[in-house]
This record gives structure tokens, sequence and C-alpha cells, in this order.
């Protein structure tokens, strides 16, 4: 008996290592393109053809980084890209908090076919939209506006955030609301005072998942946008990178600037993020 | 009237279902109907040409080829997705495991990272000439000589799949993981008294409770890969010789290249058939599950 359970501890032990050295391994992939950007993006011109590669140069420099910031083109798309995503951001909140609060309190005519067209809505490829979409804009004279490149955006956005947020306020008890509503406050009264600040978590979540999407979005982006007016940070990048074929420093400290802002949120929210991911997508 | 649509609550659905209208169901049904006109930049308005476009369509090698390549490109990329992201789900789920946030956090990065950064990354490492894949696979003698990583015909589609492999693997780990911390550890603790196995408890205990979560999360992923557009546009634009042309491609091309929105239409039509395919098999299987 004895004897058993000892081998049983050094398979236990050896099987342990394995687990570990295989976690490492997975995260070493996963992780390695954004430490090869980082390196990358703080070396000289000469030594980016090094061989055998380093990690850290000799003589790290961030002269890649002034040169990214000096372009007057990545500088206006970075304003473009903040002003688009904080208004997606604001409007799928509004829009979604009052569809998905209206979804999980009311039955009205027209009720599961909504639900179904949204659930249907994920999952329209944006490259069957964009060609009607872009007519569209361009008929109505929008195109190459922030509006046009805002509104496109919300029909990725809006399903999610209203299917999340849907489902979310359904954990909320009615009572709560129905307590307020006797203490005289109205409907939206009730649900900006009493619902939201319960539903908190699964605000934020869906302010991320849209801030992800919007931030990164880039057919949509790249038909709608025809100037420097209106172009956003992955264009801006993917044009930087044809210009600059060779400087793959200044690229990739471009791609760190662009990635920057959207890794900063989710080390910062990702108990949210983790959570709504998993309630919203599968759960549908 | 409108009290009758503030009381039922329709009121507050209002400006999502306009959003939607606007933005998806009118572009949508935009698109199925040009599939039956000839609508190039050259002609002034539409003409209507019945089915004649799904002709030229399907007499076209390139657009067949796509729907060829957006097979390998789909079931590929999800094949290594969920593998790898089923696997490493078990192997993280280990009581033993220390540090589990933290490695969920540093393994998530890259389903964070935009698209178009990671495109832009691994081109660079994907370099012919300086880059790092190159330098690591040539040092370990698994590669004799420098590959062309994406434009080898050969291998280039697999080195895009490889990419997006990396970027959602993570997803799928994450899911998996959530619903493994679902399965009773009382039925657990039981099948351990009862002398079952690894393999026993597994099927009979924990594939049970995680098969749902694994159907539906495989279907989404087939739907996104389905429609994914970025890497491929950012990595090779569908080269080498059409090779990674999948369909979304192939209607980018044809519409804001060729400005023949016509045939761009019609494709268009064929790739919302397919991934409308795959949408009902997800809300199918989904639906069953909250039956149960």
């Amino acid at each position: 008996m004895v004897k058993m359970k000892k081998s049983v501890t050094r398979t236990n032990i050896v099987w342990q290592i394995c687990t570990y050295a295989i976690l490492l391994l997975v995260i070493l992939a996963a992780v390695f393109p954004a430490i090869w950007m980082l390196s990358t993006s703080i070396k000289l011109p000469t030594e980016q053809y090094d061989i055998p590669p380093q990690i850290i140069p000799d003589t790290p420099t961030l002269g890649n980084y002034v040169n990214v910031l000096t372009n007057s083109k990545m500088f206006d798309a970075f304003v473009n890209s903040i002003i688009i995503t904080v208004s997606v951001v604001v409007i799928t909140l509004l829009i979604s908090i009052l569809a998905g609060y209206g979804l999980s309190r009311y039955k009205f005519r027209g009720h599961g076919v909504l639900k179904i067209a949204l659930l249907f809505g994920q999952m329209i490829p944006s490259v069957v939209i964009i060609i009607p979409l872009y007519f569209l804009v361009a008929k109505t004279g929008l195109l190459d506006t922030h509006f046009s490149l805002i509104l496109a955006d919300l029909a990725l956005t809006i399903p999610m955030g209203v299917i999340m947020l849907s489902s979310f306020f359904e954990t909320v008890p009615k009572e709560l609301e129905e307590a307020a509503k006797i203490d005289g406050c109205t409907g939206i009264g009730a649900l900006f005072r009493v619902v939201l600040p319960i539903a908190k978590p699964g605000l934020i979540s869906v302010a991320i998942y849209t801030y992800i999407h919007a931030w990164e979005e880039f057919l949509f982006a790249l038909n709608l946008s025809t100037s420097t007016k209106t172009r956003t940070l992955p264009i801006a990048i993917h044009m930087f990178a044809g210009e600059f074929a060779v400087d793959w420093g200044s690229t990739m400290a471009a791609s760190a600037i662009v990635a920057f802002p959207v890794l900063l949120i989710f080390l910062s929210c990702n108990r949210y993020f983790v959570k709504g991911m998993a309630d919203g997508a599968v759960k549908g | 009237m409108l009290r009758k649509i503030k009381r039922s609550g329709a009121g507050y659905v209002l400006p999502a279902v306009i959003t939607v209208a606007v933005v998806m169901i009118y572009p949508l049904l935009y698109t199925l109907v040009m599939g039956f006109f000839n609508n190039t930049l050259f002609l002034e308005a539409p003409v209507f040409c019945g089915i004649s476009q799904y002709k030229k369509l399907f007499e076209d090698k390139v657009f067949l080829g796509s729907i060829t390549n957006t097979l390998v490109w789909t079931f590929g990329s999800v094949f290594f997705q969920f593998g790898l992201g089923f696997i490493m789900a078990l192997i993280l789920h280990q009581p033993f495991v220390k540090g589990k946030t933290l490695i969920r956090i540093l393994l998530m990065i890259p389903w964070v990272t935009p698209s178009i950064i990671g495109s832009a990354v691994w081109k660079w490492m994907y370099n012919a000439d300086y880059g790092i894949i190159n330098f690591i696979f040539s040092s370990l003698g698994i590669i004799e000589k420098n590959q062309t990583w994406l434009s080898n015909p050969k291998i280039a589609m697999w080195s895009v799949i490889a990419v997006n492999t990396w970027k959602m693997f993570p997803f799928i780990l994450l899911m998996i993981e959530a619903s493994l911390q679902s399965v009773s550890k009382d039925l657990k603790e039981a099948a351990v008294i009862d002398g079952a196995n690894v393999f026993g408890i597994f099927k009979n205990v924990t594939w049970p409770s995680i098969a749902a979560t694994c159907y539906s999360t495989t279907l989404l992923m087939i739907i996104w890969t389905l429609n994914a557009f970025t890497f491929i546009y950012a990595m090779t634009e569908g080269g080498p010789a059409h090779k990674t042309e999948v369909m979304a491609m192939y209607i980018y091309k044809r519409a804001f290249m060729d400005y023949d929105f016509g045939i761009a239409s019609a494709a268009s039509a064929v790739l919302f058939a397919l991934s409308m395919f795959v949408s009902l098999v997800y809300l199918y299987l989904t639906r069953e599950k909250e039956g149960n």
C-alpha cells in the first residue's frame, strides 16, 4: 500500500512538471509576438537585421516611437480612432441598455423575432453588408465622415450588446424596480437609478467588448474612409507598413502604440471581460 | 396608439430596431436583390439579368477555388483552434496548477491584440530573409533553408491559419475552462470511489457537462472564421496565385478592385447562405441546451 502511494506521487510530480512545461511553452508562443514587436520597436535599423537576433538590443532607442508620433498622419489617425471608438461605445451602451431592458422586462409583438434577428445579426459576414452600406453612405453624401464609420460599427456591436445586457438584466430581481415605481419613479427612472447600478459588471463588459471591436475594426474603415480626415489607426498602420516597407522598427513601434490601449484596458478589467464573454457569446 | 406602444415596452427597443434595420437588414436585402442585377461602375443604373450572374460565378474557376480555400481556411483554423484550446483547457484546469489567473491573462493576449497588429507582427516574423521564424526553425534543424512562408503557394494558407489559431485558441480555452468549472465534483468523487480511471471519468462525467459548450463554441468559431477578412487581406491579399483567396476576399476584390458589384453581390449571397446554414445549426443546438 505504502509502495503504491509512493509511485503515485512520483508520477504525479513528473506529470506536474510536464504540465508546467507545456503551459510555459504555450504561454511563450502566445506572448512571443508581443515581445518581438516591442523588441523590434526599440532597435536601430542596423540592429533589426542582426543574425542571430537579440531580444534586447545593445543600444535601445526610442527613435522609432518619435518617428511615428511626429508623423502627422499617424497622429490624426489616433485622434480619429478615439473619436469613433468613444462614440461607438457610448451609443452602443445607450441603445443596448434600453433594448436589453425592454427585451428582459416586456413581452411585445415581435419579441421573439427581434431576439432571433439579433442572434443572426452577429453572424452576418461584414463583407456581405459593406457593398450596400458603401452605396448608402455615398448616396447620402456621408462618405468619409466620422458619422458613417460610427454607424457601420454599430452593426457589429449592437447585436452582441443587446444580447449580453438582456441576459444580464434578467438576473436583476424585478421586485427592486417595483418598489422604486411605488415610490414614484418612472419606468426609465427605475432603470437608471435602480437597475443600472446593479448591472454595472454587465455594462463594463459590454463597454470593453465594444471598445475592442471598434478600435480594431478594419473592413468598414478601409472602404468608408477615403482620406486622412477620417482614417483610423488600423488603416493608417496598414498604409504605414506599406509606405516604409523596410522600416520594421517604425512599423512595430506604431503597432505597439495601437495595441497598448487595448492591452491596458484588458489587463485592468479582465475580470469583467472574461465573465461577460462567457455569458454573452455562448449562452446567447 | 403611443400609449399602447409605451405600455408594451416596444419603445425601449425602438432605437435598436431602427439601427439594426438601417445597418443590417437593409444592406442584407439589397445584397440579395443585387445578385440578380448587372451592376458595374460603368453602368448608369443596375440592369436586371436573372440568374446569369450566378451562372457566371459558378463557371469562374477563381470563385470555385475560393470556395475550396474557404473550406480549408475555416476547417483548418477551427480544427487547430479547438484542438489546442481544448487540450490547454484540460491542462490548465488541473487542481494543482498555481497562478491560474495570471496564466489566463497571459494566454488571452493574442486574442485582445487587434488583428491588424497581429498581421503586421507575424508578417515581420515570417519575413523570408530576416524573420525570426526562419532563424528559430533553422537553428532547431526543422528547416534546411529559409522559407518564404507567405509567398510559397504550398504553405501560405497554413501560415495564415497558424496566425488565426494563435489569435483564437485562447477564446476556446476560456470557454471550455469556464464550463469545466461547472462539472460536479461529487460525481467525480463518486466515480473515483467506484474505481473509474481518468478516461472513464472524462467520458462519463466531464464530457456530458461540457459537450454543449464545445459544440456551440466550435460553431461560433466556424461562423467567425468564414467571415474573417483582416488576416488574409493584411498578410497575403489572397495570393500567391489565389491560393489564400477565401470567399470574403473574393467578394472584396470583385467589388472594390474590379467595381463589379453585381457579381460581388451574388458571391455575397452564396457566402451568406453558407453562414446562415451554420448559424441555424448553432441556434438549434443552443436552443436544445436551454431546454435542458
